[in-house]
């Protein structure tokens, strides 16, 4: 007697079970698809910016080999090439005025040596003919086509710190738009291929269209985006500081002095003061039978001296030193890492103070120097330039077809956001999931931050944004 | 039994692990507080008054992690005149003392030298240099040649040859 109504409670505590659990599941949805939605329509077009800007730069040794060509290589091949200190003299004597700060010496036969060089208050870069030192072009070192789109792949053109940090911010959201995404795409009833890993193509122009165009290219390149916004944080200010100080502190970093634009040790032969030397100079003193100066600072052949002795493999970069107290830098500049080699010369002794290599690395930036590469597409040639071009285009058709998605699905007069799910408690525990994003991705964590006090404060306090928002 | 061989596990684990963390770590090892490596440090030393056509002692003291450097394979001072860079004399020096090098040298005429002090060992080398100025003009060119430089501190290269 008593078996059939247990059994029928039970039964209907089971379809309550399941229909709040598919209610939650529904809450869950929901909300995701609201923090997709907004990440979206704001950082979309900066990761436009950051895609096209990127596919471009990838490409900049065919470019500038292409556009430079006739600075870039020497038409006829000399027998032995001069030694640096006579290519300087020449530049000193058809520009007086300059100021050398680098010369780089090419493993090449047929390039040019390219050197960093101050006229007046311009830093330009002049390409040299190694065999007879003619200079072959100078260039406004910012004004280069690759210093263009650097600086908009960094800087979005604008340049400074807050350009960089909205580029920064833009590729942390890039990221939770990717895991949101993900989890918006995870078929929630019978997985089908179609619509699933392939697209549904068959009616051009239709939501379903539009909706794979974006969903299917995002699956597939997911894990290619997230490793090139990964290997491109190291770069950021505030996330690349973050990963700085845990390389620091699981001593898995760089050893000191490890970069040729990074801190610089002092020589350390000590520059004799003038004044204290020469006393006579300045005081009415009897001029003595001889005099000597303080220390000279070595000839630049004697870096490229050193430089074989150390087995440092050209190409490399010689850096002058600034100032008395400055030292020489000797760098490397292979395109592929694992040859890395930074030295830090006395200017004066020419005592090699500091001499790390790849080697030396720890793994963390053994493994951010191999991410670098890999971001810049030169670890294993075209191939990886393609694979870049790949994930630029992709992105680019993403974006892009989202905002189609959006534009066909708004009403005229609502920003046409998802709404937010009833469910109070999922709303939370997702925003809490996005403060936990924003606790590892600082800058993350301030815009949301931002957001919710726009939000308190302004949004919910007008009803026709409120309205527009679908609050 | 079992207890042993987890032994022998947990060990093996950990000695993996630390040849793991070791190899992972960056290498500062061979560095001072400075995060220097060990160099070579000079003291190259020029007499005063130094009279032509008279011996003139040259001395150079290199020193490694502050200890006298004993171990030099070779050491000499090339001198040239500043008008003449491309006739260089090269003069072996001595130890004299640990760490101290020396050679002797007559200047046969007035005028500005250049001094080389070339210390090779099997590992490092070092070539500081001073200029030497020997009676009056040459002391005036060399006064002159110290303001230029003074003016313009960061254009050291190849400026001794033009």
């Amino acid at each position: 007697m008593s078996v059939v109504p247990t059994e029928r409670l039970k039964n209907s505590s089971r379809i309550k079970k399941t229909q709040r659990n598919a209610n939650v599941r529904q809450a869950i949805y929901q909300s995701m698809w609201r923090w997709h939605f907004y990440a979206g329509i704001i950082f979309a077009p900066f990761l436009i910016i950051l895609a096209f800007s990127g596919a471009v730069y990838l490409f900049k040794p065919q470019i500038e080999g292409y556009l430079y060509k006739d600075m870039l290589t020497v038409r006829e091949v000399g027998t032995t090439p001069l030694l640096p200190s006579e290519i300087i003299g020449k530049m000193m004597d058809r520009y007086p005025d300059a100021t050398i700060s680098s010369i780089t010496l090419s493993d090449l036969p047929n390039a040019s040596d390219v050197m960093s060089v101050n006229l007046n208050g311009t830093m330009t870069t002049m390409y040299v003919n190694p065999y007879t030192g003619d200079v072959l072009g100078v260039l406004n070192s910012n004004e280069t086509f690759s210093a263009f789109f650097k600086k908009m792949h960094s800087e979005l053109v604008i340049g400074g710190t807050w350009a960089n940090r909205l580029v920064e911010l833009a590729a942390c959201w890039g990221i939770i738009l990717l895991l949101t995404g993900l989890f918006l795409w995870f078929p929630r009833n019978k997985a089908s291929i179609w619509g699933t890993i392939l697209p549904r193509l068959s009616k051009p122009g239709s939501r379903i269209f539009w909706r794979d165009l974006h969903a299917i290219p995002a699956f597939w390149l997911s894990l290619l985006i997230t490793l090139l916004i990964a290997t491109g944080l190291p770069w950021s200010g505030v996330f690349g500081g973050q990963i700085d100080k845990l390389a620091n502190s699981t001593n898995t970093n760089t050893p000191p002095y490890a970069y040729s634009f990074g801190e610089k040790p002092n020589s350390v032969t000590v520059a004799k003061d003038i004044a204290e030397d020469l006393p006579w100079a300045v005081e009415s003193l009897p001029v003595p039978s001889s005099a000597s100066s303080g220390y000279l600072p070595l000839n630049i052949d004697h870096v490229v001296h050193i430089a074989n002795n150390q087995n440092v493999l050209l190409p490399y970069t010689i850096t002058t030193p600034q100032g008395e107290t400055g030292v020489f830098t000797l760098s490397t500049s292979h395109v592929k890492p694992g040859n890395n080699a930074t030295l830090h010369i006395d200017q004066y002794s020419g005592a090699v103070l500091t001499d790390v290599r790849y080697s030396d690395y720890g793994i963390m930036a053994k493994a951010i120097s191999l991410g670098i590469a890999f971001h810049e597409g030169k670890l294993f040639g075209l191939a990886n330039q393609i694979i870049g071009l790949i994930a630029c285009l992709g992105l680019i058709v993403i974006a892009v077809s989202s905002y189609i998605m959006w534009k066909k699905r708004k009403p005229k007069a609502k920003l046409g956001a998802p709404t937010q799910p009833q469910n109070k408690k999922v709303t939370f525990a997702i925003f809490l999931m996005m403060l936990i994003c924003g606790a590892i991705m600082p800058l993350v964590g301030l815009s949301i931050l931002v957001v919710l006090i726009l939000d308190v404060l302004i949004i919910r306090r007008i009803k026709p944004l409120r309205h527009w928002f679908s609050l | 039994m079992s207890t042993k061989s987890n032994r022998v596990l947990y060990l093996l684990t950990f000695l993996l692990v630390l040849i793991v963390l070791c190899s992972c770590t960056a290498n500062v090892s061979n560095t001072d507080d400075n995060g220097l490596k060990p160099h070579l440090s000079v003291d190259l030393q020029v007499p005063p008054n130094i009279e032509t056509n008279e011996a003139t002692t040259l001395t150079i003291s290199v020193q490694k992690e502050n200890q006298p450097f004993e171990q030099a394979n070779e050491a000499q001072f090339i001198i040239w005149t500043e008008e003449n860079p491309e006739d260089k004399i090269a003069i072996p020096a001595i130890q004299h003392s640990p760490g101290v090098y020396k050679a002797q040298y007559i200047f046969s005429s007035e005028g500005l030298y250049i001094i080389q002090s070339h210390v090779i060992a099997s590992d490092m080398e070092v070539f500081p240099s001073k200029r030497i100025a020997i009676g009056m003009d040459a002391i005036k060119h060399l006064a002159h040649l110290e303001q230029q430089d003074d003016n313009k501190p960061e254009a050291p290269t190849g400026h001794s040859h033009h």
